[in-house]
């Protein structure tokens, strides 16, 4: 997917503009970006850039698309927080029913942050983090069978994690300093 | 046909696998340990959740998660049988290492793909430079306040790798537990400190925290 973008906007920016670089006066300045490429203008538009990427792609290919084509002006849409997190917030606009807002922070942000804070989405299962927070609310009280009992039960369905880890340790070290 | 082939004559049987007490094993081993895995400092024990009697973590309406408590092979049963066939002995007819109680200890297996791999799991066959039951073992990890650990000499740095010790789901755990107990808000002086090290060191009936030798590490580091 990521490499016949590329191949089609490269074969768009040979054909269409062999007038910088006819093939034949190729020379070593143009490794290791054709001169072609590095000076094609133009406006891209693409829906969803993340569409059918794998994770580590999505990590890459704003960055791939910019310094490949450094003088064309893409403007994407996505929903994965893995590219948003590659761009500058002056790169990125919030799109609502009746606004374009641009973030404050975006780039080297986690995607957790990302889904939660930029796209108002769950970090995880919204049940599982109710419970999750009962149990830590559980430790605060000192009620702390009542805790250990929920996270046995939810270890035995999801397995461990790391809040869930948090919170037995919590208790363990309340049993064993009292504080 | 295949199952006569594969019967042996009376008395051949002296193997783990044909071993028919290993849930009583594993339950005797995680007593021992402390409920603690021997290869990642896991809880194993009832902290872990509901158990069953083949060791795997069993959700409430009776689905098995491929997370178990496994009686671990410090040197692969494989390499065992290898050994004896190698000395010209016959495989359950002679009691070799994969039978030797200081060759098994309990661990969390956290099975499912590659990718999700660490401790027992991620071992295989492979053998480990640095065992838990050598002595000293523990001084040669380093373990950080952000829950990774390095080794301190080429065989520990070699069984960080094998064991995968700094996967990131479990130094996530690690992280953790560490966290939650060196929190400096909690920490006013000295005392705390060594009070931190003594519950790290003390069993608490019969249970010793999770990673206590992680965050005993941690805490030693502030004291001095």
């Amino acid at each position: 997917m990521m490499l016949a973008l590329v191949a089609d906007l490269a074969i768009k920016a040979v054909t269409q503009n062999n007038y910088l670089v006819p093939p034949e006066e190729l020379g070593p300045e143009d490794e290791p970006l054709p001169k072609v490429l590095r000076e094609t203008p133009g406006v891209v538009l693409i829906d969803e850039l993340d569409v059918h990427l794998h994770p580590r792609w999505q990590r890459r290919v704003a960055t791939d698309l910019k310094t490949t084509f450094p003088a064309i002006q893409f403007v994407c849409t996505s929903h994965s927080p893995l590219v948003i997190g590659e761009v500058l917030p002056e790169e990125v606009r919030l799109l609502d029913v009746d606004k374009a807002e641009m973030p404050a922070q975006s780039f080297g942000m986690d995607c957790n942050w990302i889904i939660e804070v930029l796209m108002g989405g769950a970090e995880r299962n919204p049940e599982i983090k109710k419970r999750l927070d009962r149990i830590f609310g559980l430790i605060d009280r000192k009620e702390l069978s009542a805790a250990e009992e929920e996270i046995r039960n939810l270890r035995c369905e999801m397995g461990n994690s790391d809040r869930l880890q948090r919170a037995a340790s919590l208790i363990e070290r309340v049993k064993l300093l009292a504080r | 046909m295949s199952i006569l082939n594969n019967q042996r004559p009376v008395g051949v049987n002296l193997d783990y696998d044909s071993f028919t007490r290993k849930g009583e094993l594993r339950q005797e081993l995680v007593v021992h340990q402390k409920g603690l895995c021997a290869l990642t400092g896991a809880a194993i024990d009832d902290r872990l959740g509901s158990i069953s009697s083949e060791g795997n973590l069993t959700t409430p309406s009776g689905a098995t998660l491929r997370i178990k408590v496994h009686n671990a092979h410090l040197k692969p049963q494989a390499e065992c049988v290898r050994e004896l066939v190698e000395r010209g002995e016959e495989p359950g007819r002679v009691v070799g290492e994969d039978m030797d109680h200081r060759n098994i200890v309990a661990a969390l297996l956290v099975e499912g793909a590659e990718a999700e791999m660490f401790g027992a799991a991620a071992q295989k066959d492979s053998l480990l430079p640095v065992r838990p039951t050598d002595a000293g073992c523990e001084a040669r990890f380093r373990f950080s306040g952000i829950g990774t650990v390095d080794g301190a000499d080429d065989r520990a740095r070699d069984t960080v790798k094998i064991l995968k010790l700094c996967h990131r789901t479990l130094a996530g755990w690690r992280r953790e537990a560490i966290e939650a107990f060196i929190d400096p808000s909690m920490i006013e002086s000295p005392a705390d400190i060594d009070a931190i090290i003594a519950a790290m060191t003390t069993p608490a009936n019969g249970k010793l925290p999770a990673y206590c030798f992680a965050i005993r590490q941690v805490a030693e580091r502030l004291r001095v």
